[in-house]
């Protein structure tokens, strides 16, 4: 019961251990810092002034009624989204302030980064708690200065909003947030523990750390309760249910482990999410020595954990310490905890702490005398700088399928994060009509936009990067993510259409070349991910594709690979061809593709802008010597050529399919403009089995 | 007889050798520990006789040799802590999780 009010529904126990006031955190401080300065002063060698008598103990502090501030707060200003999370009071105030912005735009709610301040001023008077620091951040902040007011409020009132508000380091004022009060917790988790068929022993669920002799209060522990003690709240969720233990046969391999979570994990999802799953299983392929593990190490990470009773089943104290301690520390690794000692493995580098009386310590290795001493001297807790990282860490360095497992640091905008939510009706799909590509190699994406919304949905068809309502985003292997930037800005006008649910409207991009240079210029791995802006704002987002671009192997591929990568030549590629003299360079490298590799199967692409170039007119402005005139000159279009060329393009196969329709096309446009309707009859009539095919 | 050896702490892309005896009993690349259980590697070497001369090596990294008495610690945990090797010897496995 809440000794502050009986009809409160907060339900953070004034029994838990280190409840503070803000008033007793400050004072505190002050305390703390007073019995510093004494004692600096009073082991000052002799000779030097006398010291000050030491301060008087602090009183104890008459019952407060002001309601705590402490917790989770949210507030929105323009499209943006902040999720506020005070701690300054109640349970281990970190006397911090951090958050996560989000931004919310038409139906998709995507997140943009985090901050904390992790030095704040803490100002309290009868009134308000003012708490103001300089905060980091994932992102760069042109006003990183944070203060957050909040109004005192009895427990008899309800909680008051906190006002944001960021200032430039001059003092100039940014943004500012009115922020509800939404939570006495920091974060909120869904968990759900799902157990195996042949597991032999209990499921774990209570300990009472009086059991035996231990640090810290006596207190029945659950996982939820333990959590909680740590500002997190789990929510279990109504999924949990009872797996064949033919699934993983008489042992579970961390792959079986996976599968299995994507199975019965009910909110289970290929994205970050405040989801964690627990599994209860009875023995780990490395035998009854694991007691538990983190096993979810691949695409996103962190999401599920499993806990062996074969190692830690049984109903006695000993047991059941030991099961409460299994479970919390597995879920721990989903927070993105690593080991007591091993917090130099984190990215950035942490300093390791073996001596840490911490879940996420093992307890026969304490250095200071072994497992009883450990034990006798655990309180049941997460170390501060545990709790932290549980509270304030960067979002994506916690939530589960955020970053991988030990990576800690953000990198800069989440330009590539999936939506927090999309209701846009929407769906965006991507991809390259073969895994893998040559170094030079034109890469050429294809856009599909359909409808989710059974009722289908209104929308541009500007699916084509150039018209700047499509954006595409690449991240290079050596992990830079930039934006394809066309090399020419189109204005697009109106061009909207509905589109019913199943339908979907198609394009392709080349998307090898822009403003920002070659942007497939080294081998290795690519990640693609595309953004279309819909009528309504909404933020269309598709899933992430694997572009990998081949090394070179052969002399000829090496070869291949210079003459293909060139600024010119990207230039040719993304025009499909051009006579400026500026791109001789570019063209003369083309003709040497044809001349010495006519058959390799990149010499197509330079068929294919020497192709489409050819079946156009092309007209060249040349100034005359005075520099006050000149002239126009029309080159008409090669109509043979380019049949010639484009024939040799359209068969081969190279292309994916909405280039090879283009191609089509424009191969029946060439045939019909030299007279041989018959021919482009019969070229027409391949691009719809182009379509289909490709 | 048998000596459990466990790769622990501290590995990152080691190619590993461990000798018992002066029998080559292991040789591995690409040894790293999984910092979630904070484990790399294990082998179990049958060995006559109470006592075991035990060689771990990392190939440019260190190496340590002792003499284990199998017979009281069969079980010996191997981790690298600031470019040392040490052994941790017990009478029973040190869990992991």
């Amino acid at each position: 019961m809440n000794v502050y009010d009986p009809t409160s529904t907060d339900t953070i126990s004034a029994d838990s251990p280190g409840e503070m006031t803000v008033e007793e955190m400050v004072t505190l401080e002050a305390s703390d810092a007073a019995n510093l300065a004494a004692l600096a002063a009073a082991t000052t060698p002799a000779g030097a002034a006398a010291a000050p008598p030491l301060p008087l103990p602090i009183p104890i502090p008459p019952i407060v009624i002001k309601r705590a501030v402490s917790g989770r707060y949210r507030g929105n200003t323009g499209s943006f989204q902040l999720e506020l999370r005070v701690d300054v009071d109640r349970t281990r105030p970190m006397k911090r302030v951090s958050g996560d912005f989000l931004q919310v735009t038409g139906g998709t709610t995507t997140y943009v980064g985090s901050f904390v301040v992790n030095a704040p001023s803490i100002s309290v008077t009868p009134t308000q708690v003012i708490v103001q620091g300089l905060g980091s951040y994932t992102f760069s902040a042109g006003a990183p200065v944070v203060r957050v007011t909040i109004q005192r409020r009895t427990i008899l009132q309800p909680p008051a909003p906190a006002l944001v508000e960021f200032f430039t380091t001059g003092g100039s004022p940014g943004a500012t947030y009115t922020c509800a009060f939404e939570s006495p917790y920091f974060r909120t988790v869904q968990i759900e523990t799902d157990s195996v068929s042949n597991v032999t022993t209990p499921v774990f669920a209570s300990y009472n750390t009086g059991s035996l002799p231990s640090g810290g209060p006596a207190r029945p522990l659950s996982v939820v309760s333990a959590y909680a003690e740590a500002g997190i709240q789990m929510i279990p969720t109504s999924g949990a249910n009872v797996i064949n233990a033919s699934e993983g046969g008489p042992s579970w391999s961390n792959a079986e482990l996976h599968a299995s979570m994507e199975r019965h994990f009910t909110v289970w999802r290929d994205l970050p999410q405040w989801a964690v799953w627990e599994v209860v299983a009875q023995l780990h392929d490395l035998g009854p020595g694991l007691y538990g593990i983190m096993f979810d190490q691949q695409g996103r990470q962190r999401q599920g954990c499993a806990v062996f009773h074969q190692g830690i089943g049984g109903t006695t104290a000993e047991q059941l310490r030991l099961q409460l301690y299994t479970y919390v520390h597995e879920l721990g690794h989903c927070f993105n905890l690593l080991h007591s000692w091993q917090k130099s493995f984190a990215v950035p580098p942490a300093t390791n702490r073996p001596k840490a009386l911490s879940w996420m310590n093992y307890p026969w290795s304490y250095p200071d005398g072994g497992a009883s001493a450990f034990w006798n001297a655990f309180p049941f807790q997460f170390d501060n700088e545990e709790i932290i990282h549980l509270r304030h860490g960067f979002r994506n360095n916690v939530i589960m399928g955020g970053a991988n497992f030990a990576v800690g640091a953000a990198l800069g905008r989440e330009i590539m994060a999936t939506p927090v939510s999309d209701e846009s009706g929407l769906r965006l799909r991507i991809s390259t009509h073969q895994r893998n590509f040559a170094l030079g190699e034109p890469v050429v994406l294809q856009l599909e936009l359909g409808a989710t919304d059974p009722r289908g949905r209104r929308a541009h068809t500007w699916l084509h990067p150039n018209f700047g309502l499509v954006k595409v985003a690449i991240r290079k292997p050596s992990g830079e993510v930039w934006f394809y930037d066309p090399m020419i800005d189109h204005l697009p006008g109106e061009r909207t259409r509905d589109l019913p649910s199943g339908d979907s409207i198609q394009d392709s991009a080349y998307i090898g070349y822009g403003k920002g240079g070659l942007y497939f210029d080294q081998p290795g791995r690519y990640q693609v991910r595309a953004i279309y802006g819909a009528i309504d704002g909404s933020q269309v987002i598709s899933d992430i594709i694997d572009v990998r671009v081949r090394y070179p192997v052969t002399a000829v591929e090496e070869e291949l690979a210079d003459l293909f990568m060139g600024d010119e030549q990207g230039t040719l590629l993304y025009l499909l061809g051009s006579d400026a003299d500026s791109l001789r360079h570019g063209n003369a490298a083309f003709d040497e593709v044809l001349a010495k590799h006519p058959k390799h199967a990149m010499a197509n692409y330079a068929r294919l802008v020497k192709g489409f170039n050819a079946g156009r007119e092309f007209k060249t402005i040349s100034i005359d010597a005075d520099g006050r005139s000149g002239r126009v000159a029309v080159r008409a279009p090669a109509l043979g050529e380019s049949t010639a060329l484009l024939s040799a393009v359209a068969d081969s196969g190279v292309l994916d399919s909405v280039s090879a329709e283009m191609t089509l096309s424009k191969l029946a446009d060439v045939q019909a403009k030299g007279g041989d309707a018959t021919a482009a009859a019969k070229t027409r009539s391949r691009v719809s089995r182009a379509v289909a095919v490709g | 007889m048998t000596l459990h050896v466990s790769l622990r702490d501290g590995f990152q892309n080691a190619t590993v050798t461990i000798t018992v005896n002066g029998s080559d009993a292991y040789r591995k690349s690409n040894v790293t520990t999984n910092l979630t259980i904070s484990h790399a590697d294990s082998i179990d070497v049958p060995v006559d006789g109470p006592t075991a001369r035990l060689e771990v090596a990392v190939d440019g990294g260190p190496r340590r040799t002792e003499d284990i008495p199998v017979a009281e610690t069969p079980y010996v945990n191997v981790r690298i802590t600031d470019g040392a090797m040490e052994f941790l010897r017990s009478s029973e496995p040190i869990p992991m999780l």
